[in-house]
């Protein structure tokens, strides 16, 4: 049963708190680890956020911010809520940058204009992600909130910690947000999902 | 009762508690409206998983390289900072922190601020400890840790003069320019007035490859190949490379990387410690003669001359022995270590020796710490030795713990589909049927699919509801061609 080459996660380091001692005592092992222990988690979130639009520099530029400042980080936090805060705040600002901040619904045949591959996204919409496409629709805060939350696990109160919001906010969002995405679901009717409570 | 959209969500991502999952399954089955959006959720959440893809080796590459100067700024950064936090406490750590410049920055503004900062700090200690005891820039012929001795004897200002003396003549001798530090890991500017206070031994240090490093008449060192530390301690690297982790008086902590290390260390002062570590091992000593040697991955070995030393193994519950004069002692590498404990593990079931295989599992779990390679192995072995000794409660808890871990996905697919399986052992069919729903939202394409559909169809044999048609619909659109899946399809015909 055992098949040590395909572990997904760095084993020399995943308990918090020896990452967290080699990163403040500057162990190259440490800030390696943490690389490699945050490297998917990083990446798909600004894959969902940016889709494939300077993923790569977002990535790299997200790293940069967690590397200079750990040493201020004091622990308030679970280390992932911190990273995911610091991958959260480089996307978002990216779109901005974009202005792509507010949330599109237009139809696909209006995001041609975009830059948007009609043809591929149809293909995906056809296929089994059906759940991308929609999330590209959603507002980047719902998106992320989403993401967090049925991707990563992360709870409403550390979702809150992320985007520096109540917890209460967060699970209303998550819940508009579940609500939104179920409605323009294809094989559910649309009346039957907008009004559930 | 109603099914709110974030209950099928909760349900859909197997986050809700099973006694309520049990009620809202219930009631979907009697609710096409319920059945249909479910199915959506659960569609939308095994697509949820499908979002986290693996990087590409490329991107990673390529990334990493850009990381590495950053890594390797922000490594000496932490470290610079965990000496001053060693030398003046947290508090004044921030307080210094607010005008020392950081790495990166140049010009004349680093200057400044460096020089401003180390005269003040050396009139501080100037004024502290007073003229007469701050020696000469002049390196002793005399090796310090002579002082050091001499100091337990006399009075506490000796004991002063001995920890000044120390940290001054060492770290030239140590690190001389010649060495192949890392950029921006120089603790100090050349010529800064504070090389006269000693402070500079404080700094860390961080270099690898000390075979490089040829030392000179001026480093104090005895013979070429040969360091001295702080401490007094004497180190033969001919043939190590090794990094300095603190190299105070009182304190002195290596890394050995690769290569023998041979440590003549004198008499510490009070508390006084040195530190040998390597990856197997934690070399602690008073004050003798040894050789550390990490010359081989699986191990490391460490031979006394004089004295005692205490030698920790790495890893937690690992043995700690004190080795004597004349004595050798080998410790296996961590992973040559769990390695071996899972071969007894495995040759005791084989053996059915449950007991012993038993405390070989948990040794390992204790030992690895939950970092072990096979953790997530072990685990699953230990649960079937729970399970076969009539303990399924415990190996029902086991098996949720790895099916919700982190662990690499065959071991939580296995996790979840045993756990069906012990549900099923037990009766308890409601769980079994819970168990392998989960399993098939969360592994949609996993390696007991097949399993999992069949005993769908089974334990809603002959029912005519909708969650019963559609079971038998998944497995027959999946596995029908299958003679056991068509068998099972035959027997649990609708009534």
């Amino acid at each position: 049963m055992a098949n040590a080459s395909i572990h997904m996660l760095p084993m020399d380091v995943v308990d918090e708190e020896r990452l967290l001692a080699g990163l403040r005592a500057g162990s190259p092992e440490a800030f390696r680890s943490l690389y490699r222990l945050y490297l998917p988690k990083v990446a798909s979130l600004c894959r969902v956020l940016l889709r494939d639009v300077g993923v790569e520099d977002a990535i790299q530029d997200t790293f940069l911010r967690v590397f200079r400042n750990v040493q201020q980080f004091r622990g308030d936090s679970r280390l992932t809520t911190w990273v995911h805060r610091i991958a959260t705040n480089v996307c978002l600002s990216e779109l901005r940058q974009r202005g792509l901040w507010r949330a599109r619904h237009d139809d696909l045949a209006g995001e041609v204009d975009d830059g948007r591959d009609f043809e591929a996204e149809l293909a995906l919409k056809q296929s089994s992600a059906q759940l991308q496409v929609l999330l590209d629709d959603l507002d980047p805060v719902k998106r992320t909130t989403f993401f967090l939350h049925h991707v990563e696990g992360l709870t409403a109160a550390e979702i809150g910690v992320v985007l520096g919001e109540q917890r209460g906010t967060v699970l209303k969002r998550l819940q508009r947000t579940r609500e939104d995405l179920l409605a323009r679901w294809p094989n559910v009717a649309t009346e039957q999902a907008g009004g559930r409570p | 009762m109603s099914c709110p959209t974030a209950e099928l969500f909760d349900l859909a991502d197997g986050q809700m508690p099973v006694s309520r999952a049990q009620e809202v399954r219930a009631h979907v089955r009697g609710c096409a409206d319920c059945q249909e959006r479910l199915a959506a959720a659960e569609a939308m959440m095994t697509q949820a998983m499908a979002l986290r893809q693996p990087v590409d080796a490329e991107m990673d590459a390529r990334l990493w390289q850009a990381l590495a100067p950053e890594v390797e700024l922000a490594g000496a950064r932490a470290r610079k900072r965990a000496a001053w936090r060693e030398l003046l406490g947290r508090r004044a750590v921030d307080v210094l922190e607010l005008a020392w410049p950081r790495e990166g920055e140049n010009g004349w503004r680093v200057w400044i601020a460096r020089a401003a900062w180390t005269g003040a700090l050396a009139a501080i200690l100037f004024a502290v400890l007073g003229p007469d005891v701050v020696p000469e820039r002049a390196v002793d012929a005399e090796p310090a840790p002579m002082l050091a001795a001499e100091g337990a004897a006399d009075a506490s200002s000796n004991a002063q003069a001995a920890a000044i003396v120390h940290a001054v003549s060492p770290p030239r001798s140590v690190f001389p320019t010649t060495a192949s530090a890392p950029a921006g890991t120089e603790p100090f500017a050349p010529g800064a007035a504070i090389l006269a206070t000693g402070v500079p031994a404080a700094a860390p240090h961080h270099v690898r490859g000390w075979r490089h490093v040829a030392a000179t008449a001026d480093s104090g060192a005895t013979t070429p190949g040969q360091a001295l530390l702080a401490c007094g301690a004497i180190v033969d690297l001919t043939e190590a490379s090794a990094t300095l982790v603190h190299n105070l008086p009182t304190d002195a902590e290596m890394e050995l990387d690769d290569g023998r290390v041979v440590v003549r260390v004198p008499t510490l002062p009070i508390g006084g410690k040195l530190v040998v570590r390597t990856a197997d091992a934690v070399v602690q000593v008073k004050g003798t003669a040894f050789a550390v040697d990490k010359r081989n991955k699986d191990w490391t070995t460490v031979e006394v001359f004089e004295g005692v030393v205490q030698v920790d193994a790495v890893g937690h519950g690992r043995e700690t022995v004190q080795v004597h004069a004349g004595e050798t002692r080998r410790v296996d590498s961590l992973d040559a270590y769990l390695h071996k404990l899972i071969g007894e593990l495995d040759d005791a079931v084989a053996a059915g020796r449950l007991e012993v295989a038993y405390e070989k599992a948990q040794r390992y779990l204790l030992v690895a710490g939950g970092d072990g390679p096979d953790v997530d192995d072990v685990q699953l072995r230990l649960g079937g030795i729970l399970s076969r000794t009539g303990q399924t409660t415990e190996a029902a808890r086991l098996y949720r713990t790895v099916a919700d871990g982190d662990g690499p996905v065959y071991a939580r697919q296995n996790a979840l589909a045993v756990l069906a399986v012990l549900h099923r052992d037990a009766e308890r069919l409601d769980a079994e049927r819970t168990t392998w729903d989960e399993y098939l939202v969360r592994f949609p394409d996993g390696l007991y699919v097949r399993e999992a559909l069949a005993r769908q169809v089974e334990l809603s044999c002959g029912g005519a509801d909708p969650s019963a048609e559609r079971a038998r619909r998944n497995l027959s659109a999946r596995f029908g061609q299958e003679p056991t899946a068509a068998a099972v399809l035959e027997r649990c015909r609708p009534r």
